[in-house]
């Protein structure tokens, strides 16, 4: 059986055993046939058939177990020769070890700073109600100037005192160093 | 249940397997079992259900191609064939059955 005709099984393991249980019913039927044709009644050929054939759930385990232990050996053999083959070239093996270390290892970093920065949500109480709130440079200042999105403070005026008393609908404010 | 006595040997039911597949072309598991027994006229009893491990396992060492196909009374049966390595496994079995025939009975003469 080729590697590809096995990770099919593997894959479609349901199918196999329905086709494991197709074939030993087969068996089971054909053995009924049989003793009817001898003169048996139906029911008691019917015992007789699986009385015979011994334990029917044993031998079907027994039976898929002789699938799935062949496929980890050959994954455990696969993995000796692997082995072996890396002894045998001990600078290649520590350069690809090396690299996939790096490799994994940076992007283990940069998803942990990114998932730290960007995607959890803050430790606060909702926070798909957050606004963030920036400051304008002062000289956009005089007038009745507002940015596209974000409500005009002076850097005067950034305290937090200051800002609840302009925001009413905000419940909390927290000043940030990145601003 | 007391098991019947002449079980076939373990390790023998490849070699008769093979040897029956061999000889009559692609079979089904039930006839398998059937044609063993009788032409050992009943000296050999399979037991039926370690058949299909043993089936499964040689297929899986390649020794057995199978196929689904339809049975003369219309029923659907996976048949099986001997492959080409199975040929080859089959002349190992052998000489490792007749070994095993000739020591044992030498021991059992010289003894």
């Amino acid at each position: 059986m080729s590697w590809f005709a096995r990770i099919v099984n593997v894959l479609r393991a349901g199918k196999l055993g329905q086709e494991l249980d197709e074939e030993l019913n087969f068996h089971l039927a054909e053995r009924v046939d049989e003793l009817v044709a001898g003169g048996m009644a139906r029911d008691e050929a019917r015992l007789e058939a699986l009385r015979r054939f011994g334990n029917v759930t044993v031998h079907k385990e027994r039976t898929r177990d002789v699938n799935v232990e062949r496929i980890l050996d050959l994954a455990v053999s696969d993995l000796r020769y692997a082995i072996r083959q890396l002894r045998l070239a001990p600078g290649f093996a520590a350069v690809a070890v090396l690299s996939l270390a790096l490799g994994i290892g940076a992007n283990t970093a940069i998803f942990q700073l990114i998932d730290a920065l960007r995607l959890r949500s803050l430790p606060v109480q909702d926070p798909w109600e957050l606004a963030a709130i920036d400051t304008a440079p002062d000289f956009y200042t005089s007038g009745n100037y507002r940015s596209r999105n974000r409500p005009l403070l002076t850097r005067s005026s950034n305290n937090c005192g200051c800002t609840s008393r302009h925001f009413r609908t905000c419940s909390h404010l927290e000043t940030s160093g990145l601003t | 249940m007391s098991k019947p006595k002449n079980d076939v040997l373990q390790g023998t039911l490849t070699l008769l397997v093979l040897r029956v597949l061999h000889a009559r072309g692609p079979m089904h598991g039930y006839a398998i079992c059937n044609h063993i027994q009788s032409v050992s006229s009943d000296l050999l009893r399979v037991e039926e259900g370690s058949l299909y491990p043993a089936l499964h396992r040689m297929e899986q060492e390649g020794w057995l191609a199978s196929s689904s196909g339809v049975t003369e009374k219309g029923r659907k049966a996976k048949f099986y064939s001997i492959t080409k390595s199975g040929l080859l496994q089959l002349e190992a079995e052998k000489e490792s059955w007749s070994r095993l025939i000739r020591g044992v009975s030498r021991v059992l003469r010289y003894s």
